[in-house]
């Protein structure tokens, strides 16, 4: 009798309990609105690391950074930091925001030479150029005519005439980047950059716009190990024409392209190029 | 019969104990978590927080479209911001305090030259 009741009242509870569960979980669920930043959908927990780190350089408060960070319950939240800083700066986000989180991204412990880059670049003062380096007109400067001295009778009690100013047209703009570029034959064309200051000493850390067949990139010299600081490479398309520029007062633009040339031994190959620019003092 | 009737009573005593535990474990133990969730559905004190970048980084980058449109995640960008400091958990700090003051005065002035600068 008592085990038949005991058995009786198992079979109850158990779809007893389902039921009970699907009443919390399906009918009468909690209201939404107790959520944690962890819950948020990606793009806004990208949104949240990205004010975090924000409000982190007006604040300076590494607690703080840390505890906001970590409501997000990543995983790998140094590294994720460090990715967003990083394709912040492929998407051309303004340096100030790609500065930022690097910055955040260093204060929890991330260490990549992406960041170390990112951090010795300086924040340009201005809006970067668009991203599709097609060059805007900007005025030239136009030789302006030169008033010449019109002979005029010199005192003769001058002891010798003071050599006359001629007011000549200066070019208003600074003297640009210089580039030089060499044609390779090879059978996948690679476009390689090496970027020099005025001293000749290759230079990490700049922004380079690459325009080409698939969009624009962002390459960043110095980021291959190995291939110097001034170094920054783009497998380039057969047929393709390349322009690129360099970020910074007075970018300069070159175009190449990728055209057939005959290779030593083997078949037809394209064009790569070698592409050096020595930065303006 | 007697026997029957003990043994659905049984059944039924079973039934409503574990459908009263199976409704306590799911919404306090196993609770229902909501995923991809907006800014919106954040816990008030998260919302805070959120806000409180939002201003701080306005101090940052004064970019008031950018700042009203992330406030409006959360409701009327000013009724948000007056709000704040009521729902935040923590003290505000000074450049916290500083910037929401700033924000709001910017959104206030904003939308005073919109309602009375618009085309008749």
């Amino acid at each position: 009798m008592r085990a038949q009741q005991g058995i009786a009242f198992l079979v109850g509870l158990l779809p007893g309990l389902i039921g009970g569960l699907y009443l919390a979980w399906e009918v009468f669920p909690p209201p939404p609105g107790g959520s944690s930043p962890a819950e948020l959908a990606i793009p806004y927990q990208e949104l949240w690391i990205v004010l975090a780190a924000r409000a982190d350089a007006v604040e300076r408060d590494p607690a703080t950074l840390r505890r906001r960070l970590e409501a997000l319950a990543l995983p790998d939240l140094p590294e994720r930091v460090a990715a967003l800083a990083e394709r912040g700066l492929l998407e051309n986000w303004p340096s100030g925001v790609v500065q930022d989180l690097a910055r955040a991204a260093q204060q929890l412990g991330a260490r990549s030479p992406a960041l170390v880059v990112i951090l010795a670049t300086p924040v340009p003062t201005r809006v970067p150029p668009s991203p599709t380096l097609i060059p805007t007109p900007t005025a030239s400067p136009t030789a302006t005519p030169t008033p010449r001295p019109s002979p005029t009778p010199v005192p003769t009690w001058e002891p010798s005439p003071a050599p006359l100013e001629t007011p000549t047209a200066t070019p208003t703009r600074s003297e640009g980047p210089l580039v030089e570029q060499r044609p390779l034959c090879e059978g996948s064309p690679l476009l390689r950059i090496r970027v020099f200051d005025p001293d000749g000493k290759e230079r990490s850390g700049v922004r380079i716009w690459v325009s080409g067949p698939r969009g624009t990139e962002t390459l960043l010299t110095g980021l291959k190990p190995g291939m110097g600081d001034g170094y920054a490479d783009v497998q380039m398309e057969p047929q393709g024409t390349y322009r690129l520029g360099i970020e910074g007062p007075g970018s300069v633009l070159t175009e190449v392209a990728a055209q057939p040339c005959e290779l030593p031994h083997g078949p037809g190959g394209w064009t790569g190029w070698e592409v050096d620019v020595r930065l303006a003092r | 019969m007697r026997r029957l009737k003990a043994v659905i009573g049984m059944i039924g005593l079973g039934l409503l104990i574990g459908a009263g535990a199976g409704f306590l474990l799911g919404r306090y133990v196993w609770p229902v978590r909501y995923i991809d969730v907006v800014p919106a559905e954040l816990h008030p004190d998260w919302q805070a927080e959120y806000v409180r970048m939002v201003a701080l980084a306005y101090a940052r980058d004064p970019d008031l479209a950018l700042a009203r449109a992330r406030l409006a995640l959360l409701g009327d960008p000013i009724v948000v911001l007056q709000q704040l400091p009521d729902r935040s958990p923590a003290p505000l700090s000074p450049e916290a305090r500083a910037a929401i003051a700033d924000l709001l005065h910017a959104l206030r002035s904003s939308s005073a030259s919109e309602s009375s600068g618009g085309p008749p």
